[in-house]
């Protein structure tokens, strides 16, 4: 009898769980619903192009952010990374040449990744430390990014794959967007199908189970820290291209825009859970919303407001599934 | 061996103290303009603002929690004040500036203690409305302000010393005495030095969480209406790098992120430690960029040798 | 004269555990009374009930004769009955006389009065003997220290019954001998103590009565005139020690795998050595806090301060470098103690359980292979009779029987030749502790050296080959399994 109920309650659970699971998807498609019988703009190919290229930015970032949040950290530096990506990549092209340019910030996304992750295992950091050193070096990178530039933006010169990104695109789908279908695709079969990404739940399911297991946990929330730094340079790139310009600015906030749509797609906070694909449907809905919020008619203030007040929402409903759980 | 220890141990408490005079007598010996007594009452009362902040923020600090909305509440409020000086004069306005920072924070503060949400994150999220509805308030620009009132908070002087510093002194010896002598102040320092036993002795944790929420918001409106004084006008955008600062200060005086150890003292010598480095940096014509690089490294390099050397406390207590 | 506290019928159960059957007990005021038991006995268990820290399913607790409940320890203590844990209540971060008075601060509200608070603080601490400034921050002192404060705070509470849970496990000779000069000024002025500890002689020593638990029950309470050590370790064991048929004489001289050849750790380890041969069943006996968890977790690579060095297959390792997937990797490897926050990712599911410690062997090149980490994890179900609906089952809806045997199965796939386990029969209801029983026979059958720490000593004879007693963190007796028995080693681990 006992079996029984405890498997009824499993059920029930795992019902629960599906339903919270798909809780995005369905604000997703609610939306998208919403959208369209606002505006008979919605569903039009031009916007739909406006709101895959708008996206991008976000959610490379996003996804790198979502390494990071499995593992059981959190990186606070994107914004600072993409802000000095793009200055950096802009300032190098003249001298050196777009190709070792972007080999240059490429680099430099890794060592400040490995930068974060060294220092943080050298202090057997936690969380919280993650968070406030994240911060501090991101802190410094926006710095760098305004000292290098002087606090100007800084022009783009002409180059190939720049003006593909901005202009180009594949089967109607603007080339910012296919980066990071290419990009979500490679994550999320590391993350989904091998042994690195099956170490990165178990580092941040719990990291003294992971550890007296022998999972490499710092080794292996240095790598998510890499991946990281290496999406905002992408998400610097496209942001440069789009924008014709590098702004020494362009990173501001964005950490908060990625930990947001990370959040909203369903990865916990607090490590050991999450997907790819839970991301995408996070950096869309996020997407979606601001293109609606702009059809509707608020300005750029009023997404703000929005945007805290939704996260704020989504922390909450994620802290409660967890308590119900338990 | 003790007396090594000793010494050791003063330096680590002291660390602060002591950067505080070297820079001092470095910026002296730097800039012969530094040892003046314009210059000096010019140090403090811009630190002054900012001080005020990490008043609040030290609460928040000890008691085990942190807030990042102190630099978008500093500029709401300012905005806000703006905004409602032609409509109903300058007292009410301060008023209701203040009782939102209140609100604020017992929003913020409800939250983390009830729900148990991450401060870090919330205050995030907080920051980022109120970074929204001083830009919707104020239209994206900055607001002019014209009003005597304010103008007095501001730029005005008693005795010879700014306004603003006395606002800071009589803040400062309110807060040293609250945590020092009232039942409330030692209840805030055991609820960050041990939650857990806090509660069994029967100290309503929540209630100490959400209250020092309320004095950050209190203290970031504050300042925002002393900031808006002393510049006569409200910059929706002026409190970007506000709690970072802010938190650098109090963390760099010695007041432990894990909360329950520090207090006011230890956050006046924190923020003078950027108040004169960024003063005689300023004299020396040092780019604004480079001060928060320093302000960035001096952040990672405290919380990394806090966590750092609680670790090698913790190995060191088992070799023992 | 009446009982100032009288314990009628108590019983409390865990899922899976009855951890406490109808328990009575009368304490009187101003004596002394003894609790001994093993580890598991409910000890622990009783004392939380009567501190209002957890609630009993049934039963009543009468207090100066009126029956109550204590729905919080605050509740319990405002009555006056004080509880000393094992692990302190203090904040660290603040002053001794401001821990002692914590919510409760002389002056007012507005003013504290921090004089009058030292002098009360003062006056506590010199009626529990404690030389100790009230001005101290609490981190800076002593573990000795801190019980002593503890006290103090009790007494600030005009406590009429303070109870300590293992006091003598933190203490040394003469800071016990100046607890028991405290215990006795507290008798003296109408204070009862509830006294637990391992130590039987102090136990004979200081206790009027002593109460014997077992199994969740009070087996016996006796005064101290008739109370002697045989009597009382009769009463700890029992008389089912002998239950288990005792494991065969070891077949023959087997090669040695693991040889300590010295290990040290701070103070708490000094020139641990021993040697454990394939197949062999190794006994680690000792008190808690007597070091043997430390060995295990030494030679697990948890223990970062571990000095020393050991042979494994011949190959000399040295502690400084060791390091739990190293230990791994060489076929070492360990089952935790504490089960839920070091061996399980209790909301995780089984097969990603169970497979963590070597993901190699379900993978190929980097990939994982799903259907062999399925296969391979529905083997260990198999084999090791874990009741569960699927291996895509979380841990957290099994009993703790399944549980340790889904950790066991995760210890099992890395293929280790030496393992360590650190009371696997823990939280484990009786059915299935003869399940992990037969599970470790059949590993040392199959060639695999067992190290088994177990604060049930009943358990640990019929198991093993060899048993070694950690006492004060130094190897104090090793005994072969036919000429052991629960007294001699009880002898040798508590002195």
């Amino acid at each position: 009898m006992n079996a029984t109920v405890n498997s009824a309650v499993r059920e029930r659970m795992h019902v629960r769980f599906l339903l919270s699971d798909a809780g995005p998807l369905l604000a997703l498609i609610l939306l998208m619903a919403i959208g369209s019988m606002i505006s008979p703009v919605f569903l039009s190919k031009g916007n739909l192009y406006n709101i895959l290229s708008q996206i991008a930015v976000l959610g490379v970032g996003a996804l790198g952010m979502t390494y990071v949040m499995i593992s059981g950290f959190f990186d606070l530096s994107v914004g600072g990374v993409l802000s000095l990506a793009g200055v950096l990549v802009v300032g190098l092209q003249p001298s050196f040449g777009f190709t070792v340019a972007l080999l240059a910030v490429v680099a430099m996304g890794v060592g400040i990744g490995c930068a974060n992750g060294l220092l943080l295992r050298t202090i057997r950091g936690d969380f919280g430390a993650s968070i406030m050193i994240t911060f501090g070096v991101g802190t410094i990178l926006a710095a760098v990014a305004l000292l290098y530039s002087n606090g100007y933006s800084m022009t783009v010169q002409y180059s190939r794959f720049l003006s593909w990104l901005e202009r180009g695109g594949v089967a109607g789908i603007p080339a910012v967007a296919v980066v990071l279908m290419i990009c979500a695709a490679v994550l999320h079969v590391i993350l989904r199908y091998t042994v690195l990404g099956r170490y990165m739940y178990l580092a941040g399911a719990s990291a003294r189970v992971a550890l007296s297991s022998g999972v490499p946990v710092y080794t292996i929330r240095t790598i998510a820290l890499c991946m990281s730094a290496l999406m905002a340079v992408i998400g610097g790139l496209m942001e440069t291209a789009q924008t014709a310009s590098a702004s020494p600015v362009a990173g501001v906030g964005y950490e908060l825009d990625v930990v947001a749509a990370v959040a909203i797609g369903g990865t916990s906070l607090s490590g050991g859970w999450g997907s790819v694909v839970r991301t995408i449907v996070g950096v869309l809905l996020v997407g979606v919303l601001n293109n609606v919020l702009i059809l509707v008619g608020l300005s750029t203030p009023e997404q703000m407001i929005a945007q805290g007040l939704i996260i704020l929402v989504a922390l909450i409903t994620d802290r409660q599934r967890k308590s119900n759980l338990s | 061996m003790n007396r090594t220890l000793g010494v050791g141990a003063f330096i680590r408490k002291q660390r602060a103290l002591l950067i505080l005079v070297a820079g001092f007598i470095a910026s002296s010996f730097a800039s012969p303009y530094f040892l003046t007594a314009d210059n000096l009452l010019n140090l403090v009362s811009q630190a002054s603002i900012n001080g005020v902040i990490a008043l609040g923020m030290t609460f928040v600090v000890l008691s085990g929690e942190l807030d990042l909305s102190v630099g978008a509440l500093n500029a709401f409020s300012g905005v806000l004040v703006a905004r409602l000086i032609p409509v109903c004069g300058a007292g009410a306005s301060m008023i209701i500036a203040i009782a939102l920072g209140a609100l604020a924070g017992v929003g913020t503060g409800w939250l983390v203690a009830r729900l148990h949400l991450n401060s870090f994150v919330v205050t995030l999220c907080t920051m980022f409305v109120f970074n929204g509805l001083a830009l919707l308030l104020s239209d994206s620009r900055p607001v002019e302000i014209d009003n005597p009132v304010l103008g007095a908070l501001g730029t005005g002087a008693v005795l010879g010393v700014p306004v603003l510093i006395w606002i800071f002194a009589v803040l400062c010896a309110t807060a040293w005495y609250v945590l020092r002598y009232t039942w409330y102040g030692r209840n805030v320092l055991a609820v960050g030095g041990g939650a857990k036993v806090a509660e069994l002795t029967g100290i309503a944790v929540h209630r100490y969480k959400i209250s020092v929420f309320v004095i950050s918001g209190v203290c970031a409106a504050l300042g925002g209406i002393m900031l808006s004084g002393l510049l006569s006008s409200a910059s929706p955008t002026v409190g970007g790098s506000t709690a970072l600062s802010v938190i650098t200060s109090v963390v760099v005086g010695g007041t432990s992120l894990s909360g329950g150890e520090g207090g006011i003292l230890q956050t006046v010598v924190g923020l003078f430690v950027f108040a004169v480095l960024s003063n005689s940096l300023s004299l020396l014509n040092v780019p604004s960029f480079n001060q928060t690089i320093i302000e960035g490294l001096v952040l990672v390099v405290v919380v990394g040798w806090d966590y750092f050397s609680r670790r090698m406390a913790a190995l060191s207590r088992l070799a023992n | 004269m009446e009982p100032i506290l009288r314990i009628k019928g108590i019983s409390k159960s865990f899922p899976g555990v009855q951890a406490l059957r109808n328990v009575s007990l009368d304490i009187f005021p101003a004596e002394v009374h003894g609790i001994v038991g093993a580890n598991g006995a409910g000890k622990s268990t009783l004392m939380k009930v009567l501190s209002g820290v957890i609630q009993p399913d049934a039963g009543e607790i009468v207090w100066k004769g009126a029956q109550v409940r204590f729905p919080t320890p605050l509740a319990a203590q405002r009555q006056g009955i004080a509880i000393i844990h094992q692990e302190f209540s203090l904040v660290p971060t603040l002053s001794v006389a401001e821990n002692i008075f914590l919510g409760r601060l002389a002056g007012k509200p507005w003013k504290v009065s921090w004089r009058e608070l030292y002098d009360e603080a003062s006056a506590l601490l010199e009626r529990v003997g404690a030389k100790v400034h009230p001005k101290t921050l609490v981190r800076q002192l002593r573990i000795a220290d801190m019980q002593f404060v503890e006290i103090a705070k009790a007494l600030s509470f005009r406590a009429e019954i303070v109870i300590m849970d293992e006091p003598s496990a933190v203490l040394s000779g003469p800071e016990l001998q100046s607890l028991f000069r405290t215990i006795e000024h507290l008798t003296q002025s109408g204070v009862g103590v509830v006294y637990i500890s391992h130590r039987l002689e102090e136990i004979t020593d200081i206790c009027e009565r002593i109460s014997v638990m077992r199994d969740g029950q009070v087996v016996e309470t006796f005064p101290r005139a008739e109370a002697n050590r045989e009597r009382i370790i009769r009463g700890i064991a029992g008389a089912d020690i002998q239950e288990m048929e005792r494991r065969q004489e070891s077949q023959g001289a087997r090669e040695v795998v693991l040889d300590v050849v010295n290990l040290s750790l701070g103070h708490k380890l000094t020139n641990i050595r021993f040697s454990l041969r394939r197949g062999e069943i190794l006994g680690l006996a000792g008190l808690v806090g007597s070091g043997r968890s430390e060995i295990a977790r030494s030679l697990f690579g948890l223990e970062k301060n571990a000095v020393g060095e050991f042979m494994l297959n011949n190959r000399r390792i040295r502690f400084q470098q060791w390091s739990p997937r190293k230990a791994i990797q060489h076929g070492i490897t360990m089952l935790p103690e504490d089960r839920k926050n070091e061996g399980l990712l209790l909301s995780h599911p089984m097969y990603m359980n169970v497979t963590m410690t070597r993901l190699p062997k379900v993978s190929r090149k980097g990939w994982m292979q799903f259907r062999r980490e399925i296969l391979a994890a529905e083997n260990f179900v198999e084999r090791l009779r874990i009741k569960a609906p699927s291996v895509h089952a979380r841990p957290l809806t099994l009993s703790g029987g399944n549980q340790q045997k889904v950790v066991f199965g995760k210890c099992l796939f890395s293929e280790p030749q030496v393992l360590i386990l650190d009371e696997p029969t823990r939280g484990v209801d009786i059915g299935a502790r003869q399940e992990i029983y037969h599970i470790i026979r059949d590993l040392a059958a199959e060639g695999k050296s067992i190290l088994l720490i177990s604060s049930d000593w009943a358990e640990l004879m019929p198991l093993c080959d060899r048993i070694i007693v950690i006492h004060e963190g130094k190897v104090k007796a090793e005994f072969h399994a036919h000429e052991a028995d629960v007294e001699k080693i009880m002898q040798a681990a508590l002195n």
